[in-house]
């Protein structure tokens, strides 16, 4: 320790307020800078996450004025219901018929756009890319229209080639399969612009200095293409399955609020109906926690998957 | 119930600075679904305020009659309630409990603007013999008929069936010979057309704020409804598509709510003839019906306003004011004699077709009260009855029971 | 260079396939606005188009008081929240890319993480939130909660990390402070980047459904996305040809958007692919 000196002591106040300044600028500067969104984040999206957590342990309707603590009572309640269960079985569907939809069949889309001359190729991306412009109230309002049985103009002219068009909407068999449908349409060309941001990292040369090897196509798409996919579709996949919990909560709550029999409701959208349908606080917080725990799994795979996809651009 | 200490400081602030304010004209927040309707009840409203200098009205439409409670559980959340609220009749205890709505003795007048409402609908929502709801957009179903599909089916011009049996049979000729559904029937949403066609086949709904439908009549109203669905001549579709349908010359008949008396004349000019008969009779049981639609509550706080609330009720029991508002809305009238009205009488006389609507009046009944405050709740299981039904997962002698059990556990633990 | 790259047989089945493909994508779209043209009495007419077109649809819509209470609320509450949204991100990017501080790494954790819950996740506690400030129903309510835009940030700080530090040292020797140099420097380069975000969040903004759901209660403050859902109405039945007319007056603004800078937004488009 070297001993202040009477000498230097006052030397140290400007010192100090020079660097308080820096550190003043280099700290209180950004965080003044960031307070707004970490205000914002912190009132809107964390603080209602413990919240929930808290909600999901008592039995509430949003008025009375007392919330009863019932331990574990809310869970066990949703775990037990019928919706629960539906909604699980539904979730899985959404998932599991998300994957040929959304996942796969943007591939082939997409090499065939890539394979082709820039300007062809341009149009077909537009014109594929247009759906995600548009909002889901208004594809489902429109899907509803088009594919009414009675009078949608789809239904009609099916009428007359003798075909009888079902009531997608509100068939308890068909109902999921409908909003299936119309929610491919809406995503699936923003996954084959993915598809075509993995696809513009492929040198041609190659595939050029391939074939005067005389490799076949099969084996041009079997080595080189689909190599330099695989963590892209790895991606595509994880932010489908998001995108199918999630999303399809519009056009579930436009078409079918669940129905028919809660052949259409999602683990989503049944949050939804527990809380603002039924006024059921408890349940409906319980739910959001499950749910919770089950997007950071989700939510950590696609990170990955991010990483993998970023790695290989 | 605040849980943001902060927020809940500032809105007591803000109390406290609105009640030192010098006296000023008082305005009644009315929250309704009239939307289509809306210009005429303005119009209604902007005479309240030229005849009672010192109250105006802001009338706040929402979605529909659901939204309208959602939108009162909200706001009672929120501590700022509502003045006057349009709330659908078998809801009404749920709201009186979650918004602490004022019974009509609380008015200085003590309710007497209530002897304007015809006598059959004057108890619509009752609390120990207190009085919370004035009639006011109350539906009832009626029977609408596509003719140019009743001659395709081979029937007579003069078709005017007014019991169900000779409806059914009517729809199945027109899915065999027309190729259309033939019938369909107004579930509510939820389970308005459940307790409609339960009652009107001699069973109860609810008994001392219990679910008491599974009996033989309930059960076999129930299997019909699903065996009509299963034969083609119901189609398997919401209240909406089938108003759409019915519009578009698609089905064939449609009992549903008068309030789509003048939407179907518009749709039906140029396209088919229509026919418009009241509710048809269960083969040998009385026809009685249970009223659609909802009145108005008073929902203020505060004495000053109610007592304005209460002005504001009494304008609108008028019997010229409810008549108007009936012809011009669709609902059915409230008042005592509607054909005293001479404005009415000429209506009538211009528009055949409501007639049916003042005919039905005498048949109508009160809708069923909902206890507690989980209402919402145990209509969806009765909704869900009727698709679980329909996806064929049951017949009604097995689901019927289940769903009433099911609807009187959430009662329980609702009025516990 | 346009190359080509598959075969030529390959070639004709990927034109074959593509054209498939955009008619089922527009096909659709295509009937919606021929719907929306048609007189009242070709509605239900199995052609896909009007024989005697007319806007009478159009005027009905626009000529509907409600309609028009719902575009204007739409219009604000966009604007107004992208244009906060805008210089949030701007102010926390630059927080980010900037400095370092203490706190630095967990804050921008924060920030990230943010972006990976959705809103249903924490809708039951916002709401009573919003009733407790008294925003229900107001346009306060549906833009404040959304202003802090995770995904901008990130965007925007990768943007301004890719910018070269001499610019700013440069800066820095002619005497400008840090707030200086981020409108000076920063902003005037970042144009592009920021028009693009711009655009991605004024569509998003636009279609949003589920927040104003919550929120909005009244013709004060519901937007073109609830004012339509409404107009499907339970009791007394559709105006098709009048609601078609609606949901194409509704989507034009972010297509018109869309045509008129394609190629920034279909880039910002496929790295928002990454926001929750």
């Amino acid at each position: 320790m070297v001993p202040v000196t009477a000498a230097e002591a006052p030397r140290t106040r400007p010192r100090l307020w020079a660097r308080l300044a820096a550190v003043r600028e280099e700290t209180a500067l950004p965080l003044l800078f960031l307070s707004p969104t970490i205000l914002l984040l912190g009132v809107f999206v964390y603080w209602p996450l413990l919240y929930t957590v808290y909600l999901s342990f008592v039995d509430w309707n949003f008025v009375a004025d007392s919330k009863d603590f019932v331990g574990f009572e809310n869970y066990s309640g949703i775990l037990g219901s019928t919706l629960f269960n539906d909604a699980a079985r539904n979730t899985l569907l959404y998932v599991v018929g998300s994957i040929p939809l959304k996942v796969l069949l943007p591939i082939p889309i997409a090499i065939g756009i890539w394979g082709l001359s820039q300007r062809m190729g341009d149009i077909y991306k537009t014109i594929i890319f247009l759906p995600t412009l548009i909002s889901f109230v208004v594809v489902a309002i429109a899907f509803s229209w088009l594919l009414n049985p009675f009078m949608g103009i789809i239904g009609e002219m099916l009428r007359l080639v003798g075909l009888r068009m079902p009531a997608v909407f509100s068939d308890a068999d068909l109902a999921l399969w409908g909003i299936l449908g119309i929610s491919t349409w809406k995503i699936i060309g923003f996954n084959t612009l993915l598809y075509l941001a993995g696809l513009a990292t492929i040198n041609r040369d190659y595939v050029e200095a391939m074939r005067v090897d005389g490799a076949s196509d099969g084996s041009i798409f079997r080595h080189l293409i689909w190599p330099m996919l695989t963590p892209t579709t790895f991606f595509v996949a994880i932010a489908t399955v998001i995108f199918s919990l999630q999303q399809v909560f519009t056009p579930i709550d436009v078409l079918t609020q669940g129905g028919p029999s809660n052949s259409t409701t999602n683990l989503f959208y049944m949050v939804y109906q527990y809380a603002f349908v039924t006024f059921n606080v408890g349940f409906g917080s319980a739910g959001t926690v499950m749910l919770f725990a089950l997007m950071i799994i989700v939510t950590l795979l696609k990170v990955k998957a991010f990483e993998r996809w970023v790695h290989y651009q | 119930m605040k849980f943001f200490p902060l927020a809940g400081a500032a809105l007591v602030g803000l109390g406290l600075s609105a009640s030192g304010a010098v006296a000023q004209d008082i305005d009644l927040r009315f929250i309704h679904y009239q939307s289509g309707n809306q210009a005429a009840l303005r119009a209604i409203l902007d005479e309240f305020e030229a005849a009672n200098p010192g109250i105006t009205v802001t009338d706040l439409p929402t979605q529909g009659a659901q939204t309208v409670v959602s939108e009162i559980q909200a706001a009672a959340a929120a501590d700022r309630p509502f003045d006057v609220g349009q709330v659908l009749a078998r809801t009404a205890l749920g709201v009186i409990e979650i918004a602490n709505a004022q019974p009509f003795s609380a008015c200085a007048d003590g309710g007497a603007f209530m002897d304007n409402i015809a006598e059959n609908l004057v108890d619509v929502a009752n609390i120990s013999d207190e009085r919370y709801m004035m009639p006011h957009s109350f539906g009832t179903p009626l029977l609408y008929i596509n003719m140019d599909l009743i001659r395709e089916a081979g029937l007579p011009d003069d078709f005017a069936p007014t019991t169900m049996t000779e409806v059914i049979e009517a729809g199945r000729a027109i899915r065999d010979e027309a190729g259309r559904p033939g019938l369909y029937w107004i579930t509510g949403g939820l389970d308005y057309g459940h307790q409609a066609f339960i009652r009107a086949n001699g069973s109860p709904y609810l008994l001392d704020g219990r679910a008491a439908f599974a009996t033989p009549e309930g059960i076999e109203v129930m299997q019909m409804w699903t065996d009509l669905a299963d034969e083609g001549v119901t189609p398997k579709i919401p209240d909406r598509d089938a108003v759409n349908a019915f519009q578009a010359g698609r089905l064939g008949m449609n009992i549903t709510s008068s309030a789509v008396l003048r939407p179907n004349m518009r749709a039906s000019e140029g396209r088919f003839e229509l026919k418009v008969l009241p509710f048809p009779a269960f083969e040998g049981k009385p026809v009685e019906v249970p009223n659609s639609g909802s009145g108005l509550m008073v929902l203020s706080q505060d004495a000053e306003r109610t007592e304005a609330a209460c002005k504001l009720m009494a304008f609108l029991s008028q019997p010229e004011i409810t008549n108007r508002w009936s012809r011009e809305s669709g609902y059915m009238p409230v008042s005592k004699d509607p054909l005293a009205d001479e404005a009415t009488a000429a209506y009538v006389e211009e528009n055949p077709f409501y007639a049916a609507v003042i005919d039905q009046m005498a048949n109508t009944v009160p809708t069923v009260l909902w206890p507690g405050d989980r209402v919402v709740e145990a209509q969806t299981v009765m909704a869900n009855l009727l698709q679980d039904l329909w996806a064929g997962e049951g017949d009604a002698a097995q689901l019927v029971p289940i769903a009433q059990e099911e609807v009187n556990k959430i009662l329980e633990e609702a009025t516990r | 260079m346009s190359a080509m790259t598959l075969s030529p047989a390959w070639r004709v089945t990927a034109h074959v396939a593509l054209l498939m493909v955009c008619f089922a994508i527009i096909g659709p779209m295509l009937l919606v606005v021929g719907t929306s043209l048609k007189p009242d009495n070709e509605i239900f007419s199995p052609l896909p188009f009007p024989v005697s077109p007319t806007l009478d649809n159009y005027a009905a819509i626009l000529g509907d008081a409600a309609f028009r209470t719902y575009l204007w609320n739409s219009t604000g509450t966009t604007l107004l929240r992208v244009a906060g949204q805008l210089v949030l991100c701007v102010l926390a990017a630059y927080a980010f890319a900037r400095f370092r501080f203490p706190g630095h790494n967990a804050l921008f954790f924060l920030v990230l993480g943010a972006m990976m819950i959705p809103p249903q996740l924490t809708m039951i506690p916002n709401y009573i939130l919003i009733a407790d400030l008294g925003w229900f129903d107001t346009w306060t309510g549906i833009i404040v909660p959304n202003l802090a835009m995770p995904f901008g940030t990130f965007l925007l700080r990768q943007h301004m990390l890719a910018f070269p530090r001499e610019l700013f040292d440069a800066a820095e020797v002619d005497g400008a402070g840090p707030w200086r140099q981020l409108w000076l420097v920063l902003i005037p380069n970042l144009r592009p980047a920021l028009g693009a975000l711009a655009i991605v969040l004024f569509i998003e903004a636009w279609n949003e459904y589920f927040w104003p759901l919550l929120i909005s209660e009244t013709d004060r403050s519901a937007t073109l996305q609830i004012g339509l859902r409404g107009f499907l109405n339970e009791e007394t039945g559709d105006e098709f040809g009048k609601l078609m007319a609606g949901v194409t007056l509704a989507s034009l603004p972010a297509l018109a958007i869309f045509f008129a800078f394609q190629r920034q937004v279909m880039q910002t488009f496929v790295s928002s692919g990454l926001k929750g």
